[in-house]
C-alpha cells in the first residue's frame, strides 16, 4: 500500500474497489483502528464512534444474537435495539445462537451489532461475499436502508463494481502491487434512480478507463 | 423436527450411560465381595464390614471431623492453583516474552517429585496448614498452566480483533471473549486437577498434620486395621463423585448450551 491520500466526507457512502490483494481490507483495519503497523496518518478522533462489519460475522457462537448485539454496548441494558431488529429482519432472532443461523442471516446480526452502538462511522467489508445472488441484492437493499436512515459515514469494501455503483456516492478504485489509488469517482445521481442500464452504463465507462481494476 | 429426533437419542444416551454406571459399580462389589469370602481375612475384609465401620465412623464424627478437613485442603489447594495456574497459563499462551520467561520454571515444577515438594515446603514453612495447602497447589499448578497455555495458543483472532473494534473492556473481553473459548480446556484442567489434588492432600496429611483422612489412614494403617483404611478412602470417593456428578458436570452442560443447541 503505497501513498494513499483520502478524505471522507461525513455522511457519505464511500466505495473501495479493487481485486484482491490490493489493500482494500488493509485500508478497512486501518480505518478501524486494528492495524497500527502503517507509516501515515488517520484523523480520525479518537472517541468516534465506529461500527465494524467484519466479512466473517465474528459473532460469539456462546452468546444468543441478542447477548451477541448487546456486548458492544457501554450499558447494554439500557438501549432499545427493536428498530435495528426491525429493519435488519432479525426480530425474533434474539434468542438464537449464531450456529443456527445461515450466513446471510448472521452477517445482518453482525450488522445490526454494529448499528448498536449508533456509529458515527460504519465500515463494511466486502458485505455480499459468499451470498447467493438474491441474497445478496437483499443485503444490499438492508444496507442502503441503513444508511439512508441514519447517515453515519460509510467506507464499503468490495469487488463487486456493480454493487459498488448501485450502493455509494464515491467510489475509490484501487490496484495491486503496490496498493495505490488509481482512480476517484463521484456519482451524483441518487441510488433510489440508479437502474440497471445506468449501472452497466457506468461499469463498462470505469472498465473503459480502469481497465487494470476492474476487468 | 430434527432437533426432536435429537433430543430423543440424546435421552436414550443418557439412561444407557445410567445403565451402564450402574453396572460397573455393581460389578466392583460383587467381585470385591467374592474375593473377600474366599480370602476370608483381616487384610481383605468385606464391603459390608466396611460399611458397618463408615457408618460407626458417620455416627462418631469422627469421619465428618476428618473428611471436613481434608476436604477444606482440597478446595483451598484446587481453587488456588486453578486461578494462579489459569492466569499463569493465559499469559505464557499469550506473550512469547512471558513464555520464554517462565519456561525454565515450568520444567521444574512439571518434574519435580510431589513428595520432594511437600518435604521442602514442610522444612522451610514449618509444619503448618499454610504450607501444607501451597505445597498441594503448588503440585497441581504446573499441570494447570500447561493445560490452559494450550486453550490460549488456540484462542480464535477473529474475536480478539472483534473485541478490539468494538473497543470491549477487559472484563468483557476476558469474561465474555476469552474464557469460553478456554472452557473445555478449564474443565479438563479441573477434572484431573480434583483427582490429584486429593490424592495430594493426603500425603500431605500423613506427613505433617494431626486430621485429615490422610492422618487417619496413617493411622489405621499403624493398627493393621484395613477395613478402617478402607472405610475412609471410600467415604472419600463418594464425596469427590459427589463434586463430580452434582457441581462440575452441571456447570459444564450448562456451559455447552450453545454446543447442544446448535449440533
Amino acid at each position: 500500500m503505497r501513498g494513499l491520500d483520502l478524505s471522507i466526507a461525513a455522511g457519505s457512502l464511500t466505495a473501495l474497489i479493487g481485486p484482491s490483494g490490493c489493500g482494500k481490507t488493509t485500508t478497512l483495519r486501518i480505518l478501524g483502528g486494528l492495524d497500527h503497523d502503517y507509516d501515515g496518518s488517520v484523523s480520525v478522533g479518537p472517541e468516534t464512534r465506529i461500527g465494524y462489519v467484519f466479512q466473517e460475522p465474528r459473532l460469539l457462537p456462546w452468546r444468543s444474537v441478542d447477548q451477541n448485539v448487546r456486548l458492544v454496548l457501554d450499558d447494554p441494558d439500557a438501549v432499545d435495539l427493536t428498530a435495528i431488529y426491525g429493519r435488519l429482519g432479525i426480530s425474533d432472532m434474539g434468542r438464537r445462537f449464531p450456529g443456527e443461523l445461515s450466513l446471510g442471516l448472521a452477517r445482518r446480526v453482525s450488522i445490526a451489532r454494529a448499528l448498536a452502538i449508533r456509529p458515527e462511522i460504519l465500515l463494511l467489508d466486502e458485505p455480499s461475499a459468499s451470498l447467493d445472488e438474491t441474497t445478496a441484492q437483499r443485503m444490499r437493499a438492508l444496507i442502503l436502508d441503513v444508511w439512508q436512515a441514519d447517515r453515519p459515514t460509510t467506507v464499503l469494501v468490495t469487488h463487486n463494481i456493480r454493487e459498488a455503483i448501485q450502493l455509494a456516492d464515491r467510489l475509490v478504485l484501487l490496484a495491486p502491487r503496490p496498493g495505490r489509488m488509481i482512480g476517484d469517482v463521484a456519482i451524483d445521481r441518487p441510488q433510489d434512480a440508479r437502474d440497471t442500464a445506468f449501472i452497466e452504463t457506468l461499469r463498462e465507462d470505469l472498465i473503459r478507463r480502469f481497465p487494470e481494476t476492474i476487468a | 423436527m430434527a432437533v426432536a429426533a435429537d433430543a430423543g437419542r440424546r435421552r436414550r444416551g443418557g439412561k444407557g450411560r445410567l445403565i451402564g454406571a450402574l453396572a460397573s459399580t455393581a460389578s466392583v462389589f460383587v467381585v470385591w465381595a467374592v474375593a473377600a469370602l474366599i480370602a476370608d481375612s483381616r487384610l481383605l475384609p468385606t464391603p459390608w464390614r466396611v460399611f458397618d465401620l463408615m457408618i460407626t465412623a458417620i455416627v462418631s464424627g469422627d469421619l465428618v471431623f476428618h473428611l471436613t478437613a481434608t476436604l477444606g485442603r482440597v478446595i483451598a489447594a484446587f481453587t488456588a492453583a486453578m486461578l494462579i495456574g489459569s492466569a499463569i497459563g493465559l499469559a505464557m499462551g499469550r506473550s512469547r516474552v512471558v513464555n520464554s520467561a517462565l519456561d525454565v520454571w515450568l520444567v521444574l515444577l512439571l518434574n519435580i517429585p510431589a513428595l520432594v515438594v511437600i518435604i521442602l515446603a514442610y522444612v522451610w514453612f514449618g509444619l503448618n496448614e499454610t504450607a501444607a495447602i501451597c505445597a498441594v497447589a503448588l503440585n497441581k499448578l504446573p499441570n494447570v498452566i500447561v493445560t490452559i497455555r494450550e486453550g490460549a495458543r488456540a484462542l480464535d483472532p477473529d474475536l480478539d480483533q472483534m473485541a478490539r473494534a468494538f473497543k470491549l473492556n477487559w472484563r468483557k473481553r476476558l469474561f465474555e471473549v476469552v474464557l469460553p473459548q478456554l472452557q473445555p480446556y478449564i474443565a479438563a484442567a479441573a477434572r484431573s486437577g480434583l483427582s490429584l489434588v486429593w490424592k495430594i492432600v493426603l500425603v500431605v496429611e500423613l506427613l505433617g498434620r494431626s486430621n485429615g483422612i490422610g492422618f487417619q489412614l496413617n493411622l489405621y494403617f499403624q493398627l493393621f486395621d484395613v477395613a478402617s483404611i478402607l472405610a475412609y478412602a471410600l467415604s472419600f470417593i463418594l464425596v469427590m463423585l459427589s463434586i463430580e456428578i452434582f457441581i462440575l458436570q452441571p456447570i459444564e452442560s450448562r456451559a455447552n448450551r450453545w454446543r447442544i443447541q446448535t449440533r
